[in-house]
């Protein structure tokens, strides 16, 4: 089995056991963290970000678009 | 007929990701162009994400190399067989290209090219994505 759906059941069984033994606020916020790394929904803070500074700056420019790539290309080497 | 296609394509980029940020980012684009940048800025945003699970030592290295393959789709042609750091031609190039193209000289064959480049990079940022979430 994928150890990404390990990591998942492993949080959800510790998520439950940290709610059965009273601490609750613990348990639900890391059941929220395995379900939005799970759901890929990490981004989206990062583009609300995005979306603000294209709101307040103006357009991006496809170069710049183009820099950030490259650096991030780096990355998977 | 170009304005279903364009809809069509928005409706991609919001199904791969529905969560307020991404509606937030791609309302802001009000032409094809800025439609690109939206998806390309979302590309980028996924793939630092996607890097940060390549050193992360609880992800398996199957979904590594998913991932890593996922990215180098968009990145690379299938005539680069280099580092992916030295690919400059692949999907994400050639909708620079098309942008670029579209902003010097705005006209139904250049919306046409960038309309074609944006089909491509958006549904390999889908498998990307999916790669991330462990399902690729």
């Amino acid at each position: 089995m994928e150890m990404v759906v390990w990591i998942s059941i492993l949080s959800s069984a510790l998520s439950n056991l940290l709610k059965s033994t009273g601490q609750t606020e613990a348990g639900e916020l890391l059941a929220e963290a395995t379900a939005a790394y799970r759901a890929g929904k990490n981004v989206d803070p990062i583009l609300r970000e995005l979306a603000g500074r294209w709101q307040d700056e103006g357009e991006p420019k496809i170069e710049t678009i183009t820099d950030t790539r490259k650096k991030i290309q780096a990355l998977y080497d | 007929m170009k304005h279903l296609s364009k809809i069509l394509i928005i409706s991609a980029c919001l199904a791969i990701a529905a969560c307020s940020g991404t509606k937030l980012l791609y309302d802001q684009a009000k032409n094809p162009a800025q439609y690109a940048k939206a998806v390309l800025l979302h590309h980028n945003a996924v793939a630092n994400e996607g890097a940060k699970l390549l050193s992360d030592p609880a992800v398996s290295a199957k979904t590594k190399e998913a991932i890593r393959s996922a990215y180098r789709s968009t990145v690379c042609d299938k005539s680069e067989t280099g580092a992916v750091s030295t690919c400059t031609k692949g999907p994400a190039y050639v909708l620079d290209n098309a942008v670029r193209s579209y902003e010097t000289v705005s006209s139904a064959k250049t919306e046409a090219e960038l309309q074609t480049a944006l089909e491509s990079v958006v549904s390999l940022l889908t498998n990307l994505i999916n790669a991330i979430r462990g399902g690729g």
